[in-house]
C-alpha cells in the first residue's frame, strides 16, 4: 500500500526566507540558553541553566533537608504534611524554594493549610503547622550520626 | 555557512514528523494529568506565586482555579485534535501557547524543573510543519529543521546541565569531588539506593561519568547506527537508575530522544497492520489474493 520511494525531485524544500528565520530562530534559542547558563539563573525558563543537582556539596558538609508536620483538628500531633501536587499543591522543594520566605512571614504558610482544605475537603484539617528542618552532617562523604532537628517556623492555622 | 543550514534542514520523511507529532500530543496529556499536575492545586495557593522572568515581562495572568481548569480543557481539546493530524497548524500553536502557560505557572512557585526543555520546543516547532501524513515518505525540509530542534533541544538539557556545574562551582569538575549524590540521597533516596550511602567512592565515580558524558553529549548529534543506540541507551539508563533511586523521571526529555529515530516505520507498520486486518474483514480469504497490490 506504501508509495514507492521518493525520488530528489520530490523534496520538500524550504525557500531562503523559511530557512533564514528558521536557522536564525535555533541559534537564538541557543544563544538564550547559552545566556541563562552563564547567568546562572532558571528565572529565565525556558532558557534558564539547567542548575538542579548542580551545587557541589563539601564532603565534610552538611544536609539540610525541610519538611512540615502538623496537628489536627481530630488531636493527631505533629504529623507528616504531604507536600506534593495532590497533597496540598505545594512540593518540598517548593517551599525550601521559599525558605526564607517563610521563616520571615509564617502567615505564609496559611497558603498550605487553606490549599490543602481546598484540594481535601473531607480529611482531618490542620490547626498547627510547623516547618522543620533536618540536619546531617557529613565527614569525608560519610554520614555521622543522627540528624539534627529544628523548628523553623510554626502557625495556628486561622 | 552551507553545511551548518543544511544540517538544520536536512530532510526527513513528512511520516517521521506525523508519527512524533501523535506521540508527542498524547504525550503531552499524559504530562499535565500525571507529571505536571501540580498547576490545578497551585490554582488555590495564589500567594505562593512568584512569577518567573517571562510571567514578569509577558501580561501573563495571575493563576486562580478558574484559569487553570480553562486551560486543562483547552490543552486536552487542542492537543487530541493536533495528535491525529487534523488542524496541524491551528491545534499546534493553540497547544504550544497553552502549555507554554501551563509549564510558566507550574514553575512559578519556588521551584523549576529542566526536563522539559526539550518537549517545549517540540510543541512550539512542530506546528510550523504543517500538515504530514502517517503513510507519506516524501522528504521535507521543513520536518528536518522541526526535528533537529527537539534533538538539539535533547542535548542541551545534559550538555546545559553540565556547563551550570561548571559556572556554579568555579571549575568544571569540582561538583563531580563532591558529595552532591549523598546529599540527593539523604534528602529523597529510596530503599532500593540508601544502602550506597556507605560507600561513598561509587558515588564519586557515578558523578565523574555523569558529568563526562554531559559534556561530550554533543556527539550524540553526529552518531548513527549502533553507536547512536549505544549513547541514547547510556542516558536512557542514566534516567532509570535515577527514577528508581530518587523517584526522579525526565519523562519528557526522555521521549524526546524519539526525534532521532526513523519513527515513519512504526506508522508504515500501523498502516499495514490495519490494511490487512481491513482487507480480511471485506474479501474471502481466496478473493484476497487476486487484489493486486496497488504500488
Amino acid at each position: 500500500m506504501s508509495p514507492p520511494p521518493a525520488s530528489q525531485a520530490d523534496v520538500h524544500r524550504l525557500s531562503r526566507w523559511s530557512t533564514s528565520w528558521r536557522v536564525l530562530a535555533a541559534a537564538a534559542g541557543i544563544a538564550a540558553l547559552a545566556h541563562g547558563t552563564v547567568a546562572d539563573s532558571d528565572d529565565f525558563f525556558p532558557f534558564g541553566s539547567m542548575s538542579q543537582y548542580a551545587s557541589a556539596h563539601e564532603l565534610d558538609g552538611q544536609v539540610r533537608s525541610a519538611y512540615m508536620l502538623a496537628d489536627t483538628e481530630t488531636g493527631r500531633k505533629q504529623i507528616p504534611v504531604p507536600l506534593h501536587a495532590t497533597g496540598t499543591g505545594i512540593g518540598r522543594a517548593e517551599v525550601e524554594g521559599q525558605l526564607g520566605r517563610l521563616v520571615e512571614d509564617p502567615s505564609l504558610l496559611q497558603t498550605i493549610a487553606d490549599a490543602y482544605r481546598a484540594i481535601h475537603p473531607e480529611r482531618d484539617q490542620f490547626t498547627v503547622l510547623y516547618l522543620m528542618r533536618d540536619t546531617y552532617q557529613l565527614r569525608d562523604g560519610y554520614v555521622t550520626g543522627r540528624p539534627v532537628t529544628a523548628e523553623l517556623a510554626r502557625w495556628v492555622v486561622r | 555557512m552551507k553545511p551548518v543550514v543544511d544540517w538544520w534542514t536536512s530532510p526527513v520523511p513528512v511520516a517521521r514528523i506525523a508519527v512524533f507529532r501523535t506521540i508527542v500530543y498524547l504525550f503531552l496529556l499524559y504530562d499535565i494529568f500525571v507529571l505536571v499536575n501540580d498547576v490545578v492545586p497551585h490554582g488555590h495557593a495564589a500567594e505562593l506565586y512568584r512569577p518567573l522572568f517571562v510571567g514578569r515581562v509577558l501580561p501573563l495572568p495571575e493563576p486562580s482555579p478558574v484559569l487553570v481548569q480553562t486551560l486543562q480543557v483547552v490543552l486536552v481539546v487542542a492537543a487530541l485534535v493536533a495528535a491525529t493530524g487534523r488542524l496541524p497548524r491551528l491545534a499546534g500553536w493553540v497547544v504550544a501557547v497553552c502549555y507554554f502557560e501551563w509549564l510558566v505557572i507550574g514553575m512559578s512557585f519556588g521551584k523549576v524543573d529542566h526536563d522539559h526543555l526539550a518537549l517545549l520546543v517540540a510543541v512550539w516547532v512542530l506546528p510550523t510543519v504543517g500538515r504530514a501524513r502517517h503513510d507519506d515518505r516524501t522528504p521535507t525540509e521543513a520536518g528536518g529543521w522541526a526535528l533537529r530542534c527537539v534533538q538539539v533541544a535533547t542535548i542541551a538539557t545534559y550538555v546545559g546541565s553540565g556547563f551550570a556545574k561548571w559556572v556554579r562551582n568555579g571549575s568544571p569538575f569540582a561538583w563531580a569531588n563532591s558529595a552532591v549524590f549523598t546529599w540527593a540521597i539523604i534528602r529523597r533516596g529510596t530503599d532500593l539506593i540508601v544502602w550506597v550511602l556507605d560507600f561513598p567512592w561509587i558515588l564519586r565515580i557515578s558523578q565523574w561519568m555523569l558529568v563526562l558524558a554531559e559534556f561530550v553529549s554533543p556527539v550524540v548529534l553526529f552518531l548513527r547506527g549502533r553507536a547512536l543506540l549505544l549513547a541514547v541507551g547510556f542516558f536512557l539508563s542514566f534516567h532509570l537508575v535515577t527514577y528508581l533511586s530518587l523517584g526522579i523521571h525526565f519523562l519528557p526529555t526522555v521521549i524526546c530522544w524519539l526525534a532521532f529515530f526513523p519513527l515513519e516505520r512504526l506508522g508504515f507498520a500501523a498502516n499495514r497492520l490495519l490494511s490487512e486486518r481491513i482487507g480480511s474483514l471485506t474479501h474471502t480469504r481466496w478473493a484476497a489474493w487476486r487484489i493486486p497490490k496497488s504500488g
